[in-house]
This record gives structure tokens, C-alpha cells and sequence, in this order.
């Protein structure tokens, strides 16, 4: 039963057709067009070999671009773990009427698309007529231009308003699923609720927080819908996160060859991230029957 | 003891909420509101709400249909996504397959190439398969992006299911399909609604798949009816009316969570299945 070609191997093979025309194939086509000087709208190209990648490496708004990069998603992953854990714990632990109407507000931000969410903010940090500047304002203090001094934890706090959606329902889910014996034997043993979550919750999501950490990491480095409304990267190229820097090569200025290079660089760390990640939590994530 | 730790629980939620909440208020309080509203600074505390935004949204700008095509698109995407995605996490997780460790990796790595760059050559292929301008073809992409999660967050599930449970069935003399009709979907079900929540928001609020692959404005998801209203060079964006129709857009969303959330929150089945 364990040959390639075993019966329980057909089960993969619609998700196999479905994935390898939609998704690896584009895969494929980003690396070859990285290696030419392709541009958009026009059909014409010359194989340029690893000019783009050289070019990209002597390119000081990459750096600038790679730093903005680490921050923005270094601290929208660590804020939306917590958000998302501490959110789903609280949920899960609730003794109290109205838990499901608390849920239903906690994932709200997630039904609005990523334009509506950055222009949502933008009007709410705006600096001559935002809300915030608002309550400042009435509070006494003086208004700031949120957006352009606070640029960077701006971007971070509407990502994380937004995406920490998915980890609290992911990890809601995955807490729902562990089987309350487990902590039965803990109960008996007298364990405080400090030794029960880190030896029995934290072990028995395992799975799921690789499986989140993996995601939002994902998610946060390739897409930029949020930082294209709110800052458009600015001031200067200081919140012009990869993907964004991408956008503006490839759709902007219709290099689509240079875009292509970052896709790839972009795709690279994804998989670095990944493989740090696996490190980190074993291979057994893979394989071993836990979650 | 107990006592204080359901009250600082309480209160941590609440924050939260609070903090979920409160932008969206304001998003609610703008789109009932006249647009002057939004350019008074301090902006009043009273004025009398209005529900043109809501009407403009529905009479000039289609909302209704576009939310309607919002609809079928993400309904084909669920079907196709949990088509593919529930016998492929069921074979990875009980399959007892070869390159279990290799698929599961190939699957995430999927989804490490930034949408954007994947645009142009999902507009090749689209076109070459005839599927251009078309509803199915932006869910078939969005399926597709979606699909490794599905597996994902499954074959946790499955895992859970205790071996013995399949073995007494299969006993029994319950064939594969049967055995996953009656004992492996209902034991999975909590895991089923939360990646089809996750997928139907997903591919909900896509907004680049479909403004590159359809052309036909009777076909355009509200997410790209909405996209109309931001930055008209003439006379700057609309927020009124962007916040009105984003609402509207919401809505099928929160019906389907609130419908469906008491069988999220239910857990695998107490007794039914042991860890």
C-alpha cells in the first residue's frame, strides 16, 4: 500500500491537477521571466541571465526596502500570535453570557478587503481631519502626523488590527479540539494554570502554531494591499515593504523582468522562513499524528 | 480565585472587542453620515443620519449584483477547494503514505509566491483554458490559493480520529466512501467549518484576481464594484459611500459566521472520539 501508486495516492490527484495549473505553474513562470528583461504590455524579450538579481543586489531601495521589510513583518507576526492566542484563550476560558456575540465583533475586521481596511485607517490617522487626532485633541495633546512620523507602527497596528483574525480563529478552533482529559490528570496533580497551558495547551497546539506562524509570515510578506493605501510606502521608501517595491517595478514602471527578480528573492525568504520555522518545531509537525 | 480569574478573562475580552470595535464603529458612523462630516475638525458630535450613501451604493453602484456574483464565486471556490482539499488531507493524514513530509511542505510552498507576481501568468493560462472573463475561472485561482490550507488544517483533524474507530468500521464492511461519509465527516466537521470559514473570507474580500481576470462589469465581485468609488480623479473618493457598500459587502459573511459558529465552537464531539 505504500507505492506511488496505491490507491489512497488518487486522493491527491485533483488537489495535484487543481494546484499544478493555478499554482505551481505560475511558480515556474515567475522564475523564468526573472530571467529575462520582459516587460509588461509589450511582447518582445532577450534572455538576460542574472542581470535582473545583480542589478537588484546593487539597488540601494532593496535594502531600504528589505529593512521595512523585517520590521513590518517581524512585528505584525509577533503582535498577531499574541493577539490571536491571548484573543482565542480568553474566548475558549470565557465563563460569561454573550461569548458567541464577542466572537462575532472579534472577527469582523476579516470581512473587510485590504483596500477598504487601509483606506479605513488612513482616514482614521489622518493628521488634519482623523478621529485619532481627534481624541487628542480633546484630550488635550497635540495632534501628529501619524502616517508620516509613525509611519512604520502605523502600517504594523492595521495589519495587525485586520490579520490577527486568523490566528484567533485558527487557534479557537485547534484549543476546541483538544480533549478535555488531557487536562484531567493535571487537575489532579493539583497543576496551577500556568503548568497546564505550558505542558498540556502549548504541546497540544503544536501542529496549528506552526502551521499559523507559517501563515501569517506568508501572508504578511506577500501581500501589501494595506501599505499601498496607507502609505504607499513613503515617507521617502521607509514603509515600501518587498512586495510593494515589486508592485511599483513591475506595474508602475513595467519592468516586469525586475519584478519577477523580487518575486523570486520574496519566494527565497519564504522558504528560509519556513525551514527556520520547521527547525524550530521539528519535523514531526509534518508527519507525526498531532495537532 | 476563581472569581478574579473569570473577571481579568472578562476583561482582557472586552479590550479587545473594544479594540476590534472601535474603527469599525467609526466606519459605520461615516457611512451614515454627509460627507462634509468627515472634513470638520473637531468634527461635531450630532448630526442627523442619513441613509444616502446606502442608497447610492445599491442604486449607481450596483451593489447588490456585485455582491450576488461575490456569492457564486465563492461558492464554486468552497466546492472546488473542499472537492480537492478533504480526500487529499484525508489520504495525508491516514493514507499512510510515502512523501507524506514532502507533500505537505510542496503545499505550503504554494502559497510562497507573492499573488502579485503570480497575476500575469494566471491571465496566460485563464486565457489559453478559455476560462478568461469568466466567474469560475477567478474561483478555480482562488481555490486554488485556498486549498492548501484546507489540507492543512484537515489533516490535523483527521489525525484526530482515532485509528480504531476507522478500523471497527471498516469491519464492519463499510467501503471508502461510506466510511468517510458516516463516521470521518461528522467527527471532522468543527475542522470543515473552520477552513471553510477561512476560505469563504479569503476568497471573499479577493480583490486582484478578479479586477485582472474579468472584464464584464455585470460579472465584477463587490470588492471590485467597491474599488470604483475609491479615487475618482473627478471627485476624490466617496468615503460615505465606499464604507456604505463595504457593509453591505460584509454582511453575507457575518450571517454565514453567526449561522455556523455554534458548530465551530462545539469541539470534536465529547465522547465520541478520545486523544
Amino acid at each position: 500500500m505504500r507505492g506511488l501508486l496505491s490507491r489512497n495516492f488518487l486522493f491527491l490527484v485533483p488537489a495535484a491537477i487543481l494546484l499544478g495549473t493555478f499554482a505551481v505553474y505560475p511558480i515556474f513562470q515567475a522564475l523564468w521571466m526573472s530571467l529575462t528583461d520582459i516587460e509588461l504590455l509589450t511582447t518582445g524579450f532577450n534572455w538576460v541571465g542574472l542581470k535582473n538579481f545583480k542589478a537588484l543586489l546593487r539597488d540601494p531601495t532593496f535594502y531600504t526596502s528589505l529593512r521595512a521589510t523585517i520590521w513590518f513583518v517581524g512585528g505584525s507576526v509577533l503582535l498577531q500570535y499574541l493577539m490571536g492566542m491571548i484573543g482565542a484563550l480568553t474566548l475558549h476560558k470565557a465563563r460569561m453570557r454573550f461569548v458567541k456575540f464577542f466572537r462575532s465583533i472579534l472577527m469582523l475586521p476579516y470581512t473587510l478587503s485590504e483596500l477598504v481596511v487601509g483606506i479605513l485607517w488612513l482616514r482614521i490617522l489622518d493628521s488634519e481631519f482623523g478621529v485619532v487626532n481627534a481624541l487628542v485633541y480633546f484630550a488635550g495633546g497635540a495632534p501628529q502626523a501619524w502616517l508620516y512620523d509613525w509611519a512604520l507602527p502605523a502600517a504594523v497596528l492595521a495589519n495587525m488590527w485586520w490579520g490577527s483574525v486568523f490566528s484567533l480563529l485558527l487557534f479557537e478552533a485547534a484549543l476546541k479540539s483538544i480533549p478535555e482529559e488531557w487536562y484531567e490528570s493535571a487537575k489532579v496533580d493539583g497543576a496551577r494554570a500556568w503548568y497546564q497551558f505550558r505542558h498540556i495547551t502549548l504541546p497540544a497546539l503544536k501542529y496549528v502554531t506552526f502551521l499559523d506562524l507559517v501563515y501569517i509570515t506568508l501572508f504578511t510578506i506577500n501581500t501589501f494591499g494595506i501599505l499601498f493605501v496607507l502609505t504607499f510606502g513613503g515617507p521617502g521608501h521607509s514603509t515600501e515593504v518587498l512586495g510593494l517595491f515589486m508592485w511599483k517595478q513591475a506595474f508602475r514602471d513595467y519592468n516586469l523582468g525586475y519584478g519577477a527578480a523580487i518575486s523570486v528573492v520574496l519566494f527565497t525568504i519564504n522558504i528560509i522562513l519556513t525551514a527556520v520555522y520547521l527547525k524550530l518545531f521539528g519535523r514531526q509537525v509534518l508527519v507525526e499524528e498531532r495537532f | 480565585m476563581k472569581h478574579t480569574k473569570d473577571i481579568t478573562n472578562a476583561v482582557i475580552l472586552i479590550v479587545l472587542t473594544a479594540f476590534a470595535f472601535s474603527p469599525l464603529v467609526w466606519l459605520l458612523l461615516v457611512s451614515v453620515r454627509p460627507a462634509e462630516w468627515l472634513y470638520q475638525f473637531p468634527p461635531p458630535f450630532w448630526v442627523p443620519p442619513t441613509g444616502e450613501h446606502y442608497l447610492f451604493a445599491v442604486e449607481e453602484l450596483g451593489i447588490l449584483q456585485a455582491v450576488g456574483n461575490s456569492l457564486v464565486i465563492t461558492a464554486i471556490t468552497l466546492m472546488v477547494n473542499f472537492g480537492t482539499g478533504i480526500p487529499a488531507a484525508y489520504a495525508l493524514a491516514k493514507g499512510r503514505l510515502r512523501y507524506t513530509s514532502v507533500i505537505m511542505l510542496s503545499l505550503l510552498a504554494t502559497q510562497m509566491i507573492p499573488g502579485m507576481a503570480a497575476l500575469v501568468p494566471l491571465f496566460q493560462i485563464t486565457k489559453y483554458l478559455s476560462l478568461i472573463n469568466t466567474r469560475v475561472g477567478v474561483a478555480l485561482i482562488l481555490a486554488a490559493r485556498t486549498t492548501p490550507l484546507t489540507i492543512w488544517i484537515l489533516k490535523g483533524f483527521f489525525e484526530r480520529i482515532p485509528q480504531d474507530i476507522i478500523e471497527a468500521a471498516q469491519v464492519d464492511g463499510l467501503r471508502s466512501g461510506a466510511l468517510i461519509h458516516k463516521i470521518i465527516l461528522p467527527l471532522a466537521w468543527p475542522g470543515i467549518i473552520a477552513a471553510g470559514l477561512f476560505v469563504f473570507m479569503m476568497s471573499w474580500i479577493d480583490f486582484l484576481v478578479p479586477l485582472t481576470l474579468l472584464f464584464d462589469p455585470a460579472k465584477m465581485p463587490f470588492t471590485v464594484a467597491l474599488y470604483q468609488v475609491v479615487g475618482d480623479p473627478l471627485s476624490g473618493t466617496n468615503y460615505g459611500v465606499l464604507f456604505a457598500a463595504s457593509v453591505i459587502g460584509s454582511l453575507p459573511v457575518v450571517v454565514l459566521f453567526l449561522l455556523f459558529q455554534r458548530y465551530f465552537i462545539h469541539g470534536l464531539t465529547a465522547g465520541a472520539v478520545k486523544g
